[in-house]
Order: structure tokens, then C-alpha cells, then sequence
């Protein structure tokens, strides 16, 4: 989990150049637009070789650093 | 005589529907006469903090009611509101507040950081931040703003990219909102019973026509960030949306079946209308949109924020030429124009000028663009042409033999992406503040699903990391500034007088790459 969390904030801060805490919400944070977002689907799927169904994506499952992570673990079991 | 404020529409609005709800943000909501007296509160509270008439005022606010109230107060206070979008990077943050003076600034507390390396070179005496709004317009309780001015006072700035360099400020006054609200809500049949969707943001011509819209007709706005696909079908249903308001960007999200999962099924019987603007949107994304959503209206619409908003095409006609920009809207003209300043036959491309309604005041410390985008009306009588002024949009278009208008394309190298205007230079300037990059030329790219996307070419100093080139795209500019792929060529060829000779270059890089 605390791996997933961490190469998850080394993205943002590479690619936004800013620091996200793992509980804070990424939505209003006002860090990522919307096709930011659809850019972090694609990290997070080759990253994490993981299989995203349309339903999964939904800001539930996506609404912070920690939830993501928490996400991928259950997508990967 | 009222309405001639913009305000205005607040306050009648308020007088008939005191307790109905004008805009709603997630279990957040405020009635109209919540609007009002808060918005003359706040009105009341800037009038007090010295600015001259007329001052700028930013607004660095996420969508929310928060941001709906800033916008009426500083008109309250007879002050002009330039709303800066959230995803604007610090260098185009910077441009803003230094191209039109803001003074005072409106700002959330998460941009606070961002700010702090910004203000050194501005003007910006004073910010308000987000959560002291509240104690503001708590303190000024029931004092009235008494701002008194006329429908010719501009209202707001709205930055859009030019033809060259840094975004430029449109002026617009309130007179020309006051048209585009009542224009549109004519023609898309706006009653007092909508629930609209403000998707948009309100530093888009159409986006701030939602709020316009519903303060006008006393209806309401259900503010919504875009994020997924799915949430945006799912608010439809939840908040019985009867107005969808959208750019091609958002549809090539919702169709994209990776992105979203769409229930054939599914009836959307509150929704009455869809509306497209910001992009000419795909033919079959148009087939889609009428196939998913059968029951609801579909209007393709085109406008620039030079013009607010130009023409659409009845939802009568769609199935038919799914491909037009339809006739000008009610209280406005278009034509077709060859270079000759002639009206274009059917068929004949030419540039689309717009006059009548909407043609706002030009751009913000800028008169030579302004005399070029905003000229004497060509058809009238030589010696009285500069009686009228119109928009020469640098837009081509052709018109059929019914007078329906096609969309070609733009005259000069601008890029249309996501709604945005993208002017090459900017993304070249962009892609040239990297250290390794020693020549960059961006052009559009356009794409079958819906998105136009950036292609650059880069000549390097020595070697050059394309990935980590992106990455500062990204880190330095908003995401729709970002080119898509980007090229290294070996060296750019150079026209006689050494320029880079730009349709040569891309064509070379067309023929290395893609073959």
C-alpha cells in the first residue's frame, strides 16, 4: 500500500509538479483537470498492470492517493 | 427600464421567485433572494475598500457558489470580474493579473502557494481568500451596494488565445450579456422550470451563458465538475437535468467505451435539450448523441468569444446536415465574405463575419488587434461602413444553397482543442523554455474522435528527452496547451527570408514519421 501511495505522488509531483497528501481529496485539490485525470487512468493501468471496467471509473474509487492505492490492491487480488 | 445591468436579471428574478433555488453544488444550494442580499452585501463590502470604478477584479475560484457570488458582487460594486480558471498555470495566472492591472483578487486558499511565487511582479495589492467572503458579506448585513451605472460599462474580461503569444482579454459589457442570455434562452426555449447543468467554466463565453440564463429566467444551475463520464450521466438522472450544455471534448469521453459504460436503455426523460458548442463536433458522435439521448434536442451552436455566440443549427434540421453550424441566431447576422469584402457565393469559402447583437467592445490593451478583428461592417456603402462594426472572426465557412453554414476551418494557424483556442506560438514559446530545445513549431492535429489534438516538431541543442519534454509541457502549462506527440527533426528548413517555413516543415516531418 504505502509503495502504491508513494509511485502515485512521485507522478504528481513529476507530472504537476505538486504534492499531494494521501487522504486529500484530488478532486477539489484543483491539481488535475479532467483530461489530467484520464491521463492518470492510463498511469495507473500500465503502471500497475491492472484491468479497468467502465465501472470502476467512478471519483469513488479514485478520490485520493490512499483510496486509489487501496483500489488497485483490491483490482490486483 | 431594467433590466440594463446585468444584476438586474438577479433582482427581477428574486422579486418573482424569492425561494426558489438559483444555483445548487452538490448538497450545497442558495435561493435567489439568498443570491441577491448576499451579493449586494458583498457589493457593499468592496465598494469599501477604495478601488476606483471600473477596477479588475480576479476570481481564482473552483466552480462553486462561492465563485457565482464574487461574479454578482463585483458587479454590485460596479467593479469588473475577469474569472482566471483553476488550471491555469502560473505563467498564464501571471499574464492575466498583469495584462488588465487586477488590483484585488478573490482567490481559494489551495491556490495560496501557487500565488505566493506569482504576485512579486503583479499589481495585486490585496487578495480576499474564499472562506473570509463569508465574514465580509456577514458584516455588511443589509446595506445595499447602490451601484448605479449603464448597460454600456464593461462587466468582464474573458481571456481566450490569440493569434499570437499570450492569452488576450475579450472586454465585454453588460449589455452584451444581457443579449446573449436573452438571445439563447429564446431560441433554446429557456423557461423558469429548467434545472441546467453548469458544466462549463464560467471563463468560457458560453459557460458564464448558463448563469446569465438562469438569473434571467428565474430557473436554476446545478454546478458540476467534470471528472468521469459516468458521473455525468448519473447527475442527469439524480438532479433531473432538463439542459445539457457540452463541448466535443466531454462527448468523445462519454462515447468512449473505456471510459465510460453507457446503458442502451437508459431514458433520460427530464432532459429537454443538449447543446454544442467550443468545437465542431464529429458526425458520428452527432449520430450517437441522437441514438442515446432520442427524446432530447440537440443544437450545434458556434460562437466566439469575440462575437459571444454566432449561430445554430434547429434541432429540426440535425439528422439532415449533421455537419452545419445551422444560420445566425435571432438579433444577430452572419455572412460569407471573400477577400475581396463580397458576399461568398453558395459553395465558396470565405471568412464568417458576424454584426447585430453580441459584438463585444474589442481586446483589453490591445488596439491594433482590435482593428483588425473588429472592423467597419463591408456591407454597407463605402463611405458609410465605419457607421457599423463587426467581427471579422478568421473563421472559413461556406454556406449552402438554403443559407446553412459549414464550418472549414480557421484562417490562420490556430489550433481548436477541448473548446480552447490554441495559438501555435503559445505552445512554441512553451516547448522552447525547455533548455534543450532550440526550435519548436506546434500545429493542430485533427483526430476522428472528436478532439483536436497539438503536434509539435523540435529541433534540439544537443540530445533531447521527449518524455521528460512533455512532463515539463505539463508542468508549466495548463493540460489543453500540451502537444499530444511530439517530433525531433534534424533541423527546420528556412524560407528566404529565414523564417521557419512552417507547411514545409510539417510535411517533412509527415513524410519521415508517418510513412
Amino acid at each position: 500500500m504505502q509503495q502504491i501511495i508513494h509511485t502515485l505522488g512521485e507522478y504528481i509531483k513529476e507530472q504537476y509538479n505538486a504534492k499531494l497528501d494521501k487522504q486529500e481529496n484530488i478532486f477539489s485539490a484543483g491539481i488535475i483537470d479532467s483530461i489530467g485525470f484520464v491521463n492518470l487512468i492510463g498511469f495507473i493501468t500500465e503502471e500497475f498492470r491492472i484491468e479497468l471496467d467502465p465501472e470502476d471509473l467512478v471519483e469513488d474509487n479514485f478520490y485520493s492517493l490512499e483510496r486509489i492505492a487501496q483500489f488497485i490492491s483490491e483490482k490486483k487480488e | 427600464m431594467k433590466p440594463f445591468l446585468l444584476q438586474h436579471f438577479l433582482e427581477l428574478s428574486c422579486e418573482q421567485f424569492p425561494d426558489k433555488v438559483a444555483v445548487k453544488h452538490g448538497t450545497e444550494s442558495i435561493t435567489f433572494e439568498g443570491l441577491y442580499e448576499k451579493s449586494d452585501s458583498l457589493g457593499y463590502g468592496l465598494q469599501g475598500l477604495g478601488l476606483s470604478r471600473g477596477a479588475r477584479v480576479g476570481i481564482l475560484l473552483d466552480k462553486s457558489i462561492a465563485q457565482v457570488l464574487s461574479i454578482l458582487g463585483i458587479l454590485n460594486a460596479g467593479l469588473i470580474f475577469v474569472t482566471i480558471n483553476p488550471i491555469l498555470k502560473e505563467k498564464q495566472i501571471r499574464h492575466i493579473l498583469k495584462d488588465c492591472g487586477i488590483k484585488l483578487l478573490i482567490a481559494s486558499e489551495k491556490y495560496g502557494r501557487q500565488l505566493e511565487n506569482i504576485l512579486s511582479d503583479t499589481e495585486v495589492e490585496k487578495i480576499i481568500w474564499q472562506n473570509e467572503l463569508d465574514e465580509m458579506i456577514h458584516a455588511c448585513r443589509g446595506k445595499n451596494s447602490r451601484h448605479t451605472g449603464t448597460g454600456e460599462d464593461i462587466s468582464s474580461i474573458i481571456y481566450t488565445s490569440g493569434s499570437t503569444g499570450m492569452p488576450k482579454g475579450i472586454v465585454i459589457s453588460h449589455r452584451t450579456l444581457i443579449e446573449g442570455a436573452r438571445i439563447v434562452s429564446r431560441y433554446l426555449q429557456i423557461s423558469e422550470h429548467e434545472r441546467i447543468l453548469g458544466l462549463l467554466p464560467f471563463n468560457f463565453d458560453y459557460g458564464l451563458n448558463q448563469l446569465t440564463a438562469t438569473l434571467y429566467k428565474g430557473c436554476t444551475i446545478v454546478l458540476f465538475q467534470f471528472f468521469m463520464p459516468n458521473s455525468l450521466l448519473n447527475i442527469l438522472i439524480d438532479e433531473k437535468i432538463t439542459g445539457l450544455p457540452a463541448i466535443p471534448t466531454i462527448w468523445s469521453a462519454v462515447f468512449n467505451p473505456q471510459l465510460c459504460k453507457i446503458d442502451p436503455d437508459q431514458q433520460y426523460p427530464a432532459l429537454r435539450y443538449i447543446s454544442n458548442t467550443g468545437g465542431k463536433l464529429p458526425v458520428p458522435i452527432v449520430k450517437k448523441i441522437r441514438q442515446h439521448f432520442s427524446a432530447t434536442r440537440l443544437f450545434l451552436m458556434y460562437g466566439l468569444t469575440e462575437a459571444f455566440r454566432s449561430t445554430y443549427l434547429d434541432p429540426g434540421e440535425v439528422d439532415r446536415r449533421p455537419d452545419s453550424i445551422g444560420k445566425a441566431i435571432p438579433n444577430v447576422w452572419v455572412e460569407v465574405i471573400n477577400k475581396n469584402g463580397k458576399i461568398c457565393e453558395p459553395g465558396e469559402v470565405g471568412e464568417l463575419i458576424h454584426g447585430g447583437a453580441c459584438v463585444t467592445k474589442g481586446y483589453w490593451n490591445n488596439p491594433e488587434l482590435t482593428a483588425r478583428a473588429f472592423r467597419p461592417n463591408p456591407l454597407l456603402p463605402a463611405e458609410n461602413q465605419f457607421l457599423d462594426r463587426v467581427v471579422f472572426s478568421g473563421d472559413l465557412v461556406k454556406k449552402d444553397r438554403e443559407g446553412f453554414l459549414y464550418y472549414v476551418g480557421r484562417m490562420d494557424a490556430m489550433i481548436k482543442k477541448e473548446g480552447y483556442r490554441v495559438s501555435p506560438t503559445e505552445v512554441e514559446e512553451l516547448l522552447m523554455g525547455h533548455h534543450d530545445v532550440f526550435e519548436a513549431v506546434a500545429y493542430g492535429i485533427e483526430s476522428e474522435a472528436a478532439k483536436n489534438e497539438i503536434g509539435a516538431l523540435v529541433t534540439a541543442k544537443d540530445g533531447i528527452d521527449i518524455k521528460e519534454l512533455t512532463n515539463f509541457c505539463r508542468r508549466n502549462a495548463p493540460e489543453y496547451l500540451v502537444p499530444a506527440r511530439i517530433l525531433v527533426m534534424d533541423e527546420f528548413h528556412k524560407t528566404e527570408t529565414g523564417k521557419i517555413d512552417r507547411p514545409r516543415v510539417i510535411k517533412e516531418a509527415h513524410e519521415k514519421y508517418d510513412r
